[in-house]
C-alpha cells in the first residue's frame, strides 16, 4: 500500500488538476488539462521519442567523453599528491561555473554549424567533475591495511592498480557516474536550448517549439518525456550497481 | 637463527617518540609474545620487523628470504570483491607465479584451515572466524619463515578464539617457522609463546622477559597447570610494574 502512495498522489493531483480547469474554463495555452496533455503526447509520441532518443546519445556521449578524460586525470591526481594539488583547482572551477554560462562560448568553438558537438561537450563539462571525484575518492580509498600487505608482497605497481586500487575504486566511481548520469541529462538540454538552431532535435528544441507556437500541451507532453528519460537513465545505472554489488562484495 | 631482529630501534613522529630504543630477535621455529597496553608501539614492533618501516635511528636486520614473510592483522583484511580462494591466492599470483598453481595451492591451504566447502565464498559471505581462517590461509600459503600476527584474535568472540589459537599452534608445528605475536591479551600470549616480552606504555620499550619453560603439549591441562599460571602471574606483576613506572 504505501509503495502505492506516490501513484494515488499523482492521480489525485491530476483528477484535481483535470476538473479545475474545466470547472474554471482555464484558456489551453495557459494550462492545458491532463486529458489534452495525454492526447498531445500520443500525437506526438513518436516525434518526442525520437527527440528522447537523441538526447539520451548526446547526454550518453559527453558522458563517454567526460569518463575517458576524468579517469586518467584520476589516475594521475591519485599517483601523485602534486598532481592531485594542481589539478583540484580546475576540477573545482568546471564544477561551479554554470553550464548555461560557458555554452554559447563552447558552440563557437564546436562550430556554429555543429551544435550537436558543442551539446555533447557540454554535457560532457557537467558529467566531469562528480566523475573525477568519485574516481579520484575511490582510487585513493583502499583498505590501508591491504596497502601494507601489497607492500609486503611486493606488488608491482600495475599489479597494485589492477589487483586493489582499481577495485577499491569502484563502488565510488560508480556513485560518480550515478550523479554525473542525471547530469549529462541535465547539461545535454540545457545546451539544447543555448545551441537551439534548426539543426537540434533533441527534447529542448521540442519544448521551445511548442512554447513559440503556445502549443501548451505539447510543452507539457515534452517535459514528461524528458523526465521519464532522466528517471530511465538513473534507474539504468541503479540497476548496473546493483548487479555489480555482489562482485565488488558488498552485501546485498 | 634470528629470522630479524631490531637492535636498539626508535621511531619517532617528528618530535613525537613511539618507540624507545627496543632490541628483540625473532627466532626461527619459536614464538615469540610481545605484550602491552594500546598504543604502547607493538604495531611499529611489528611494521619494523616486516620491513614495512625504517627506524628513526638504530638497526634492523633481516636474514629472512624475501617473500617468506607474512603478516596477519586484527582484521582479517581480505579483498571484498574477490573469493576466498582469490585472496588466499593473492600473495602467490603477486609473487609471479602462474595462476593455475597459485588456484591449487590456495585450495590446499583452505582445506588445511578446515574450509575447503567455502573456497568460492566472499568475505561477507563469512563469519569473523571463518574470514580469519582465511586471512591465517593467505598468511600461511607462501609457506612463511616469520609469522607476524598482529593481535589476530581480538576481534573474535572467546570460543571461536579458542578454537582459532588451537588450530594455529597445530599449523605452526608442521612448519614451525618463526613468529612474533602482538597481543594484549595475556592468556593468550602465555598459552602461545616460549617467551613473553612486556613493553611498557608509549613510547614503549621492553621492560622485562618472561620465559614459558614447557616443551611439552600446550593444550586445556597446560593452561590448568602451574607453569601456565607462573608466566601469567610473572607477566601481570612486569606489566603492573611498568605502569606503575611510568
Amino acid at each position: 500500500m504505501r509503495r502505492l502512495a506516490p501513484l494515488i498522489l499523482a492521480v489525485a493531483l491530476l483528477g484535481v488538476w483535470e476538473v479545475a480547469c474545466r470547472a474554471l474554463t482555464l484558456p489551453a495555452y495557459l494550462l492545458p488539462p491532463p486529458s489534452a496533455i495525454a492526447d498531445a503526447l500520443i500525437q506526438r509520441g513518436p516525434l518526442l521519442a525520437l527527440s528522447a532518443g537523441h538526447t539520451l546519445i548526446m547526454a550518453l556521449g559527453g558522458l563517454m567523453m567526460a569518463a575517458l578524460v576524468a579517469a586518467p586525470l584520476a589516475m594521475l591526481a591519485a599517483s601523485s599528491r602534486w598532481a592531485a594539488e594542481a589539478l583540484r583547482p580546475f576540477a573545482v572551477t568546471i564544477q561551479v561555473t554554470p553550464v548555461v554560462a560557458i555554452a554559447p562560448l563552447i558552440v563557437i568553438w564546436a562550430g556554429l554549424d555543429h551544435s550537436q558537438r558543442a551539446v555533447m561537450i557540454l554535457a560532457a563539462v557537467v558529467a566531469f567533475f562528480p566523475l573525477f571525484s568519485g574516481f579520484l575518492t575511490g582510487l585513493t580509498s583502499a583498505d590501508p591495511e591491504l596497502e601494507r600487505l601489497f607492500d609486503l608482497y611486493g606488488a608491482r605497481p600495475l599489479d597494485r592498480l589492477l589487483r586493489l586500487r582499481l577495485p577499491s575504486a569502484a563502488p565510488f566511481a560508480l556513485e560518480g557516474l550515478s550523479v554525473a548520469a542525471g547530469q549529462a541529462v541535465i547539461g545535454a538540454v540545457v545546451a539544447e536550448f543555448v545551441a537551439g538552431s534548426g539543426q537540434s532535435q533533441g527534447l529542448a528544441w521540442r519544448i521551445l517549439e511548442a512554447g513559440h507556437r503556445l502549443r501548451t500541451a505539447e510543452m507539457f507532453a515534452a517535459l514528461f518525456v524528458l523526465a521519464a528519460l532522466g528517471l530511465a537513465v538513473h534507474a539504468g545505472i541503479e540497476a548496473v550497481r546493483r548487479r555489480t554489488k555482489h562482485a565488488l562484495g558488498a552485501p546485498r | 637463527m634470528a629470522l630479524a631482529a631490531l637492535r636498539d630501534a626508535t621511531v619517532a613522529y617528528g618530535a613525537v617518540p613511539a618507540l624507545d630504543p627496543t632490541s628483540l630477535a625473532v627466532e626461527d621455529g619459536r614464538i615469540t609474545a610481545l605484550v602491552g597496553p594500546s598504543g604502547c608501539g607493538k604495531s611499529t614492533v611489528l611494521r619494523l620487523l616486516a620491513g614495512l618501516q625504517t627506524p628513526t635511528t638504530g638497526t634492523v636486520t633481516r636474514t629472512v628470504e624475501p617473500g617468506r614473510t607474512s603478516l596477519v592483522f586484527q582484521s582479517a583484511t581480505l579483498a571484498p570483491w574477490l573469493s576466498a580462494r582469490a585472496n588466499v591466492a593473492l600473495p602467490i599470483e603477486l609473487a609471479g607465479q602462474p595462476a593455475a598453481q597459485a588456484r591449487a595451492a590456495a585450495e590446499a591451504e583452505l582445506a588445511r584451515v578446515g574450509l575447503s566447502q567455502a573456497t568460492a565464498l566472499k568475505p561477507h559471505q563469512l563469519s569473523g572466524g571463518m574470514a580469519m581462517r582465511v586471512a591465517l590461509a593467505r598468511a600461511l600459503v607462501t609457506r612463511p619463515r616469520l609469522l607476524l600476527l598482529d593481535e589476530p584474535f581480538a576481534a573474535l568472540d572467546a570460543l571461536t578464539r579458542r578454537s582459532l589459537i588451537d588450530d594455529v599452534l597445530a599449523l605452526w608445528s608442521e612448519t614451525r617457522p618463526g613468529v612474533l605475536l602482538v597481543t594484549h591479551d595475556i592468556d593468550e600470549a602465555v598459552y602461545l609463546a616460549d617467551r613473553v616480552l612486556v613493553m611498557s606504555p608509549q613510547p614503549g620499550r621492553i621492560v622485562a622477559e618472561v620465559s614459558v619453560p614447557e616443551d611439552g603439549l600446550r593444550d586445556e591441562d597446560f593452561r590448568a597447570g602451574r607453569v601456565f599460571r607462573q608466566a601469567v602471574q610473572a607477566v601481570t606483576a612486569a606489566i603492573r610494574q611498568a605502569e606503575g613506572a611510568t
